[in-house]
């Protein structure tokens, strides 16, 4: 049967190409080999033409029957009883029991809020009536819900509405962040910001570092660098330059002698993708804004970063291969943090953001209940790659977040806490980070 | 093709429309049933089952796929999902007929069909040359092909239902693609 072989190797590739199956190193490679090999190019035009006259045959199925009706009936009444997927357990095996159960009491709850928003009743059509507001409409109610639940004291009180308080300082930075990025459209934000700002800068202590030592302290850290740092982009307040010297070197002080960075500077903690993502931005910015990158950490941070990749062109967690809940939201944080840095502080190459490139690409399209983190960085690489297939992937994902957001009752506005990081980050987490992905147009 | 109709409410995705099932919601089963019947028919149909039985093998895979939904991760693709389901369904279905027959052929001591599906009802009446071009493959290289370009799967998502590598799939289609050709030029002839 083969005897269309014409020795080159590229031969089978040549359906997979027509399908839309290469990655685009492979479908530019292959698109090169067909203007200087005739075989290849024929037995393409074949291929393609076997491939015409196959769909042009539509099928004659057509249910005799009633088979919708026959499908129904085929269920007991009471079957229709909501249920809660055991396979989300998985996902954290290092939590407790008290955790797991917050974890299904959480998404219990998120399951229903999300159900609640997107159908109030089972009328037949109810599907084709669910209001989704376009992204302007859905970023601005987002901000306003945000501002809204902000105290007088600049403080957004993250428990109450689901947060941990070992989070609270990361939380009211994401908030912050929000705010920082949001192309003002009420003319509220500077007052919001300002009184953040402030709150923030009250909860730093001697040693740098924001709000109380505990586990999550890297991430507040970070967080909350970073987002004081877009602040002070923003307005140059001249007063907050010493604050952020401060963060800043609490930051490079912390850093492990790997290069990257953990839950704490201690010898027994090994440095981890997921915290040390959140100090490179703070640094990256850092640095564009002018502070010196002392004692290199911006340059041994990335190095450590690049030591990260496995050969696949993913991330992993503490080494390439280790990654206990998943390399795709991994990947979408080192994969921006690559692109971001300049060419001159990183010490990879080219093709390496190329495969990063590609294996982004490769990432799909964000289905089903969602995971506003991974939504988060996913978009933020996809932004930072900067090519045109990346931005209509951007586009999509900011799209297919619409539907989730609550847009009635007393949190309209919001986004329920639906998902994994949910009873970590409650309602704030996953409003701030709705709103940071909708606002992605705007990175720095 | 075979890939669905849009839904009413296009920017509701698939996997959401499954995560209500999951909370209970029947409308939003009705809805994914009403989506994808025809594109499940036209595969078991394709797949080579008898017309009379496609329509019991499209209800038992929607059947399934509720009383597997807690099973339903929302991380995958929907279809993925879906057309698991209606694979395993057919394999049953494979499976069955091939028992019927071989209890037939101890009954009555006729000899057993050479095909690895069962060859009744559908090749009576496949006249068109896809249909026979179809026939010429393998069980294993034709499921590759229907999923691939009558329900236009990624071949991730291919790999994923038929558990085997994505490499494998690309070089079934590719052989399936040779074979197809060459069967067509025949019947040209």
């Amino acid at each position: 049967m083969n005897n269309f072989n014409t020795g080159c190797p590229e031969q089978a590739d040549i359906v997979a190409f027509l399908r839309g199956e290469l990655d685009p190193h492979e479908q530019q490679s292959l698109e090169q080999h067909f203007e200087t090999c005739s075989s290849c190019r024929k037995l393409a035009g074949e291929f393609q033409a076997t491939i015409n006259e196959l769909r042009r045959d539509s099928g004659p199925a057509e249910s005799s029957m009633d088979l919708t009706g026959r499908i129904l009936a085929g269920i007991p009444a009471d079957a229709w009883k909501p249920v809660v997927s055991l396979n989300w357990l998985a996902f954290r095996p290092v939590l407790g029991a008290a955790a797991c159960f917050a974890i299904v009491c959480g998404m219990a709850t998120g399951l229903w809020l999300c159900n609640r928003a997107m159908m109030s009743s089972s009328q037949p059509g109810r599907l084709a009536a669910v209001k989704i507001q376009d992204k302007p409409a859905a970023l601005k109610s987002t901000i306003q819900w945000l501002a809204s639940v902000q105290e007088p004291s600049g403080r957004w009180d993250t428990a109450s509405l689901g947060g941990k308080r070992e989070y609270d300082m990361a939380l009211n930075g994401l908030a912050l962040l929000a705010f920082t990025r949001n192309p003002d459209t009420t003319g509220k934000n500077p007052a919001v910001i300002d009184r953040a700002v402030k709150y923030l800068v009250s909860c730093q202590n001697d040693a740098g570092f924001f709000g109380e030592a505990s586990e999550g302290m890297m991430y507040n850290q970070g967080i909350v660098t970073l987002a004081l740092l877009e602040a002070y982009a923003n307005g140059r307040d001249p007063s907050l330059k010493p604050h952020l010297d401060r963060a800043l070197a609490f930051i490079r002080k912390q850093q492990l002698g790997s290069g990257g960075w953990g839950y704490s500077n201690r010898p027994d903690i090994t440095a981890n993708t997921s915290v040390s993502v959140w100090q490179l931005q703070a640094l990256l910015l850092s640095a564009r804004l002018g502070w010196d990158d002392q004692k290199n950490s911006l340059r041994k941070g990335l190095i450590w970063l690049n030591s990260m990749i496995d050969d696949k062109g993913q991330f992993g967690y503490d080494s390439p291969k280790d990654s206990p809940e998943g390399k795709i939201t991994l990947t979408a944080m080192g994969a921006m943090c690559m692109f971001m840095a300049p060419e001159t502080e990183g010490p990879y190459k080219k093709e390496i953001l190329m495969r990063l490139k590609q294996t982004l690409m490769a990432s799909g399209k964000e289905t089903g209940l969602r995971d506003f983190y991974r939504c988060y960085f996913r978009a933020a690489a996809f932004k930072a790659s900067g090519t045109e297939q990346h931005d209509r992937m951007l586009a999509d994902l900011q799209h297919s977040l619409l539907p989730l957001q609550d847009n009635s009752g007393k949190q309209a506005g919001s986004w329920s806490p639906n998902d994994r990081w949910g009873p970590v980050g409650g309602r704030i987490y996953s409003t701030s980070v709705a709103a940071l992905t909708l606002e992605m147009n705007s990175i720095r | 093709m075979d890939t669905p109709e849009n839904s009413s409410d296009p920017a509701v995705s698939d996997e959401a429309v499954m995560q209500m099932v999951v909370n209970g919601d029947r409308e939003a089963f009705v809805a994914l049933v009403r989506k994808y019947q025809k594109a499940l028919l036209n595969f078991f149909h394709r797949m080579n089952v008898y017309s009379g039985d496609a329509d019991d093998l499209a209800q038992e895979t929607f059947i399934r796929l509720f009383n597997y939904r807690v099973k339903y991760r929302p991380t995958a693709r929907f279809t993925t999902f879906l057309y698991l389901m209606a694979r395993q369904v057919q394999v049953d279905y494979y499976r069955k007929q091939k028992r019927r027959t071989l209890l037939a052929e101890a009954l009555k001591n006729e000899p057993v069909p050479e095909h690895d599906g069962p060859d009744t009802g559908r090749i009576a009446d496949a006249g068109e040359r896809t249909g026979k071009a179809l026939n010429t493959l393998s069980e294993e290289m034709r499921v590759v092909v229907v999923m691939s370009i009558y329900q236009e799967l990624k071949y991730r998502e291919i790999s994923a239902i038929l558990g085997i590598p994505v490499g494998t799939v690309k070089t079934r289609m590719f052989h399936a693609l040779q074979k197809l050709r060459e069967a067509m030029k025949n019947e040209q002839l």
